[in-house]
């Protein structure tokens, strides 16, 4: 559970970005203008900061040089192109997404650089089921579980999207890496392994015409 | 090859040919004219020696009574050809086919014709031998002496000489003229095509690209006129190219900003329906995400809605009608009144004008958008001033006491999309096309849309309507104009 500042002056969009971070489990501290986001640098910390260059007030560009050395970053832009890309990594960017963006990648990207920075949720408990994301260690009610690569992958996927519901497809190319339309079985087989293993009935929901969620509580 | 290397080759074979033939023709007439004298001279004095040699054959021969000796006519042919050897003529007296006497040289007698020669007739030849040219008169010494024949035989070397002579000096002379006309044509091709070299290289510049190069010729000959129209042309060129360069900028400003205008909304839209589609959200949040999908569909619609007037605007003609601007400001405020409570703000509109030639749903439409602009630079609870007076033009004149822009960004707010907030905060709504639409149609009024603001102290934009299109009382220009 990471705290992360939103710094986006489209209501619309930061909402959004915000109540996806919820629904992964991390916190949010939203900002709209430039020199608001200052105020909320200056005076808290965070363990991540998602930021538009166009803002108002202090636009992005100037807002970084304010960033604490160790508050890993991503600038969230339209400003597609590369000398604004190669600008923003220059200024110690950690990603550069480019709207218009997917919830998925956002998350995705979200936590490759929690997980380099080394803030992320490394336990990941539910039930009684225990995950560490370091370790790859998963115990139920505190014996150890055998899990097999696959299993383990489409687990940790399921965590991190967890609230999420991702289709058959999706997961095939997360956890299998790779396209595969059509022959999603092998997916229905492992998530059913996953819950038998995990005692996760109830809590890896199939979502009807679209694939699997895993339910947590907010 | 060039044009001056054309007109000087062709100038230059012209003359030398026409110098030349005429040269030659005086020569040659000359020579002849010469020939012809000598030849009358040569004839008269063939006579003579003829007569006076008749006359002497006659006297000896009433003298002595006896036929004439050869010896003694050979002896009077040697007084006569002595005397006139030293002249370079030759004498030569035959009898029948028998030689009395002669001192022609031997290259030259044999060349005599002695043939068709009939009673008082002389024959007259031009003989060339071994390099010299010879004279010959032959003919009959008549009267008594009819079978005796006279031959004179002139040495034309002088002559010759003299016309061979003057033709080396001819030669020489054309020689060395012609040599001086090339150089002088020469010089003066190069001094006159000078400006066209000149007009070259401009005109080279000028086509690689280089439209700001321009044509420098002193004088006024043609070549000046012609370098006057060129730059003319060139800075007509430049003219266009740096509007169609504009247009073309301005017209990629607008596909970035459509796209960027686009973009937001449907990043939004999309992020939503994935959140309601995927989600396991509390109703509370379900609720709030349809609610953006359905905020930026508006605004999707909106601008869609905005970028249709735009390009009706643009197309349409006007339908002019007499408008009471008294009337038209009221129903500005009538229609803004909403906006105004809510923000606070009092708009205040006087009115010295007492007509305007317009469209008046455009112009309403025109002044709202004014108006909320206004508001939204405004503070709450300040005043905006709508007025409508007459000032040269009529105007029609919205100014506000708001935050009001800088210098650079008052050129630019009249495009499509532009926003005084670099950042397009939406924070006081609209999508930028706003002053777009008003300065639309205000050229379809014939009007002219200016903008005057100050940083902090607020924004006067007025309409001036310049042109014919109003009653003649309203307006000092005329009609016509």
């Amino acid at each position: 559970m990471a705290h992360i500042l939103i710094v986006e002056d489209e209501k619309p969009i930061n909402d959004l970005i915000a109540m996806n971070l919820e629904l992964v489990g991390h916190t949010s501290q939203q900002a709209y203008e430039g020199n608001e986001a200052l105020a909320y640098i200056n005076h808290n910390t965070y363990e991540l900061i998602i930021m538009d260059i166009m803002l108002p007030g202090l636009d992005g560009f100037a807002l970084m040089q304010e960033v604490p050395e160790n508050t890993p970053v991503i600038f969230l832009t339209a400003m597609g192109n590369l000398s604004d890309r190669v600008k923003g990594f220059k200024l110690g960017a950690d990603d550069y997404i480019i709207k218009p963006f997917e919830t998925i990648e956002l998350l995705a990207r979200i936590e490759a650089v929690l997980r380099r920075t080394q803030r992320s949720l490394n336990i990941f408990s539910l039930d009684g089921t225990v995950v560490n994301l370091q370790s790859r260690v998963v115990t139920v009610n505190g014996s150890d579980i055998e899990l097999a690569l696959r299993e383990y992958e489409l687990l940790e996927i399921l965590i991190k999207n967890k609230n999420i519901a991702l289709s058959r497809e999706k997961l095939l190319k997360l956890a299998w890496d790779y396209d595969y339309f059509g022959e999603t079985r092998t997916v229905d087989v492992h998530i059913q392994k996953l819950r038998k293993k995990l005692n996760w009935e109830n809590r890896i929901k199939t979502v009807y015409k679209l694939g699997y969620r895993l339910e947590v509580d907010p | 090859m060039k044009f001056w290397q054309k007109a000087f080759i062709s100038i230059l074979v012209v003359f030398i040919a026409s110098i030349n033939t005429c040269l030659y023709l005086t020569s040659k007439y000359t020579f002849s004219l010469n020939l012809e004298r000598d030849t009358d001279r040569a004839t008269s004095e063939y006579h003579f020696i003829m007569k006076s040699l008749n006359e002497t054959m006659n006297s000896i021969y009433y003298r002595e009574q006896t036929g004439l000796t050869p010896s003694s006519i050979e002896s009077l042919m040697r007084s006569y050809a002595d005397y006139y050897k030293k002249q370079n003529v030759f004498l030569e007296l035959k009898q029948s086919d028998q030689f009395m006497f002669t001192n022609i040289p031997a290259v030259v007698a044999s060349d005599i014709n002695y043939k068709d020669l009939t009673k008082d007739a002389y024959k007259t030849k031009v003989m060339t031998s071994s390099g010299k040219h010879y004279l010959s008169i032959t003919g009959s010494v008549g009267g008594r002496y009819e079978d005796y024949t006279l031959t004179y035989v002139r040495d034309l070397s002088e002559l010759f000489q003299t016309h061979t002579q003057l033709n080396r000096y001819l030669i020489t002379v054309t020689a060395l003229v012609e040599t001086v006309l090339a150089l002088v044509l020469l010089l003066l091709l190069r001094k006159l095509t000078h400006p066209i070299r000149i007009m070259q290289k401009a005109t080279n510049k000028i086509s690689g690209g280089i439209y700001n190069e321009r044509v420098c010729l002193p004088g006024k000959d043609e070549f000046h006129d012609l370098a006057e129209n060129f730059n003319q042309m060139a800075i007509n060129i430049q003219e266009k190219i740096n509007e169609l360069d504009k247009n073309a900028q301005d017209k990629q400003r607008l596909v970035d900003n459509l796209a960027h205008e686009l973009r937001t909304p449907l990043t939004a839209i999309r992020g939503y329906a994935e959140y309601l589609q995927n989600a396991n959200a509390s109703e509370q949040n379900r609720i709030k995400a349809a609610g953006y999908i359905i905020s930026e569909t508006d605004r999707m619609q909106n601008l869609a809605f905005k970028l249709l007037d735009l390009a009706l605007v643009r197309n349409s003609k006007v339908d002019l009608q007499r408008v009471n601007p008294t009337e038209l400001l009221h129903q500005v405020k009538i229609g803004m009144q909403s906006i105004l409570r809510s923000r606070g703000i009092q708009l205040e509109i006087s009115s010295s004008l007492e007509e305007l030639t317009g469209d008046s749903i455009l112009l309403q439409s025109m002044l709202v958008n004014l108006v909320d602009n206004a508001v939204k630079a405004s503070s709450k609870n300040s005043s905006i001033e709508l007025s409508a007076y007459f000032n040269s033009f009529p105007i029609l004149e919205v100014r506000d006491f708001g935050c009001g822009m800088e210098e650079e960004q008052t050129a630019l707010v009249c495009e499509p999309f532009y926003r005084v907030d670099q950042a397009r905060s939406r924070s006081s709504g609209g999508i930028g096309l706003g002053l777009s639409l008003c300065r639309e149609i205000a050229h379809l009024h014939g009007a002219e849309l200016r903008i005057n603001s100050i940083s902090g102290i607020g924004t006067t934009v007025q309409v001036l309507f310049t042109t014919y299109l109003q009653p003649p009382e309203n307006s000092v220009m005329h009609k016509e104009v």
